[in-house]
């Protein structure tokens, strides 16, 4: 089976791009925060991926579950030792988001000295670097290509049945509504946002370490997607994960098949813009529609329920 | 009358002797005066001093090789000779990480000149070097760079550089081409000095030898996804190909850094690309690396880089690239050269200028570069303080018979008279042809 690369970046990209846009606005339910160190983690699950594939010699899928737990680990870490004190000693919903804005430095110059210390011991390029050929082959296909697809379905079903038919799920949902009454409820707010983040933060380094087998990458790139991961979990409406879904696939195709068509259209100097376009569906829907799609639904709602109650009243009326 | 003719005779003798001294006193010349003044004359001005260079590599991956280069070969090298000369002077490089940004590199400028530190070797890349010559320039500080080859940076100023422009390299590719039969080419390059200054001659270089420059693909230096950029340059390869009948009228002309080791890598997704030729700059060729991280992917796309030629034969290189190779576990390119060059060469000019300053180097650098024969051969520098045209060698990448890929050089190209030989015996012994031209 032959597909063109274009159409297989696509689809790995916007796979990729709407799992970490749902672990972005996850968090942001959960926590109340924008984490800006979220597109990082993806940078830890790169570095996972390229240490297992080219200095142990393994197969980088190994790296899914090794990927999963390290990044889930790391967050829970990171709100413990970070996000988690600042709120006992009063850090308001700005020192938090700060906060996430300086773990992601940290972070990133970590990955980045890491890189530097594996080009010294092991002589190994470090950055930028590509694993394709490490990739498997499915049916003359790149194993990433269904991979990252089944992976971003998987992570939809699972977190649905997650959300919807589990006591955490549920006590995610009501914290997510309101926290204080959640914890008069008795849930333990604590231990919600800690599993939210081991969650969040796990999906992103998975959707990290699935990224070096397609696309080139170097410690630098996981932070770089922040951008497009907002963009995402904006569009969808930050409040909501199902959201998140279309608006991840959304800027996920944009930049990749949009770009494409673009250049082929006006010229090939249109590509040197490529950054510009989830900043552009970053700006288009703060200006119109702050809430995103989730807005626009909600008000498509209430146009519906009072188109209905207005029926109701009519009819009850000439019955009357 | 005797009496009369003797009083005559005294008189005249008299007004003579007046006229004689009043004008031997007006045109004697004056009486010089003779002033003692003490002169302090230093015996070894740089006795105790310590000539501290600021080195900035172009990238962090930069730091693999140009470390161990520093710390085992050179500053050892450099200091034993300063030593035996006895000037009683220290060399002490210090090392830092520009990060592939032109802002970074300014950063460092400025924070080597904060500790009194005037001479660099830095600006390896043309974006990095042109971001920091004016500081440098204002500063008095000397810039002295091992790669950077912009045309654009052509100017009478604190950057020296011991490499020849692409005033040289890019007519290379284009003759390279021309020579190899090619009917079509693609450019696929990085948006920066470097990369548009080769654009400019490579262009009219290219149309002066009847090769249609199909498309230019540009991208900017931070691009890390080639995705849609590679899909491009296929449609426009297989649009050449449909043009001229074959793919070997048609080739991919790049102009990039390392970032050419991953979409080189990408492209074997393409079908059409994945084995077209490839023409490089020195960034492609020659490189250990390149075989590494790429391999067999390199051979089908031959990657003809045009590599600025090394004294091969010469002690001097070899000596280097022998450290080099135990040390670094790569063998010693033209760039690696150029570095130790530029290095003795600060040393050297320090040395004859008698001060570590900056300011008192720069005026006599070219006069000591055109006396300086180092690993790279004769540094002789333009006016401009460029190293003048040279002969670039063309490597290739080929597998050998044990299965493993190598690189091998396959011609040359002369500078100075602007002709390319390849070595169709080279090219035979991996069973390449050149094509017969039409």
């Amino acid at each position: 089976m032959e597909i063109s690369a274009i159409y297989i970046s696509t689809v790995v990209y916007s796979s990729l791009i709407t799992v970490l846009s749902i672990g972005f606005t996850l968090t942001y339910l959960t926590a109340k925060i924008p984490n800006f160190a979220h597109g990082t983690y993806a940078g830890i699950g790169i570095y996972i991926t390229f240490s297992l594939t080219r200095l142990m010699g393994l197969s980088p899928y190994v790296s899914i579950p090794i990927a999963f737990l390290f990044g889930g680990a790391l967050s829970m870490l990171i709100f413990i030792l970070v996000i988690g004190t600042l709120q006992k000693i009063g850090g308001g919903a700005i020192v938090l988001t700060i906060s996430t804005l300086a773990i992601q430095i940290f972070m990133t110059a970590a990955i980045g000295i890491y890189a530097f210390w594996v080009l010294l011991t092991f002589h190994t390029y470090t950055q930028p670097f590509i694993l394709r050929d490490n990739d498997i082959q499915i049916s003359g296909l790149p194993g990433v290509f269904p991979f990252a697809l089944i992976f971003c379905i998987a992570t939809v079903i699972v977190l649905h049945f997650l959300l919807t038919k589990t006591n955490m799920g549920i006590a995610m949902r009501a914290t997510a509504e309101d926290p204080s009454l959640a914890s008069v409820l008795g849930i333990n707010i604590y231990r919600v946002q800690l599993f939210s983040w081991f969650l969040t933060g796990g999906l992103a380094c998975l959707a990290g370490s699935l990224l070096p087998l397609w696309f080139s990458s170097s410690p630098i790139t996981g932070s770089g997607m922040i951008t497009s991961i907002m963009a995402g979990s904006l569009l969808g409406g930050l409040d909501n994960i199902y959201g998140a879904i279309f608006g991840g696939f959304v800027v996920g195709t944009s930049e990749q098949l949009l770009t494409y068509m673009l250049v082929g259209l006006f010229g090939n100097y249109i590509g040197e813009y490529r950054p510009l376009i989830p900043m552009i569906i970053l700006i288009i829907v703060l200006i119109f529609e702050p809430r995103g799609l989730n807005g626009v639904y909600e008000r498509w709602q209430v146009r519906k329920i009072s188109k209905a109650r207005v029926v109701e009243k009519s009819n009850a009326q000439e019955g009357a | 009358m005797e009496q009369k003719s003797l009083t005559l005779v005294i008189v005249m003798l008299v007004v003579g002797l007046a006229i004689g001294g009043g004008l031997g006193y007006v045109m004697a010349p004056t009486k010089e005066v003779v002033k003692e003044v003490q002169v302090t004359v230093t015996k070894n001005p740089l006795k105790d001093a310590t000539l501290k260079i600021g080195d900035i590599v172009a990238s962090t991956a930069g730091l693999e090789t140009e470390k161990p280069l520093i710390d085992k070969i050179m500053v050892p090298d450099l200091n034993e000779y300063v030593s035996a000369l006895g000037f009683g002077m220290k060399v002490q490089i210090l090392l830092d990480d520009a990060q592939s940004q032109p802002s970074i590199h300014l950063e460092k400028v400025q924070s080597f000149k904060s500790q009194g530190i005037t001479q660099i070797m830095g600006g390896r890349w043309s974006s990095q070097a042109q971001g920091s010559i004016s500081y440098m320039n204002e500063n008095n500080m000397i810039l002295v760079s091992s790669s950077s080859t912009s045309p654009l940076l052509k100017q009478k100023d604190n950057l020296f550089r011991i490499c020849p422009t692409d005033l040289v390299q890019a007519p290379a590719n284009a003759e390279m081409m021309k020579t190899w039969g090619i009917k079509g080419v693609i450019i696929f390059m990085r948006i920066d000095p470097w990369g548009e200054g080769l654009y400019q001659v490579i262009v009219p270089a290219l149309q002066e030898r009847g090769i249609e420059l199909i498309d230019a693909i540009k991208y900017a230096p931070e691009t890390t996804d080639f995705s849609s950029y590679l899909q491009k340059l296929e449609d426009d390869v297989k649009a050449g190909v449909a043009k001229y009948g074959d793919k070997k009228y048609v080739a991919v002309q790049i102009f990039s850094f390392d970032e050419q080791i991953t979409f080189l890598t990408a492209a074997e997704s393409y079908p059409t690309i994945k084995d077209i030729i490839w023409f490089s700059t020195e960034s492609g060729g020659r490189d250990q690396r390149y075989i590494n991280e790429i391999g067999e992917p390199l051979v089908a796309k031959r990657m003809f880089s045009s590599y600025m030629g090394v004294a091969e034969t010469s002690w001097k290189f070899i000596n280097l690239d022998r450290r080099f190779l135990a040390e670094t576990a790569q063998t010693a390119g033209f760039y690696t050269g150029t570095t130790h060059d530029g290095l003795w060469l600060m040393v050297l000019s320090t040395l004859e200028a008698g001060s570590t300053d900056a300011k008192d180097v720069i005026p006599i650098f070219i006069n000591v570069a055109a006396n300086y024969f180092g690993a790279t051969g004769w540094c002789d520098l333009d006016e401009f303080g460029d190293r003048k045209a040279q002969v670039f060698d063309i490597w290739g990448y080929y597998k050998d018979t044990d299965g493993t890929v190598k690189f091998r050089k396959y011609g040359e190209y002369d500078g100075r008279v602007i002709q390319v030989k390849w070595d169709d015996a080279a090219l035979a012994a991996v069973g390449l042809q050149r094509p017969a031209l039409g």
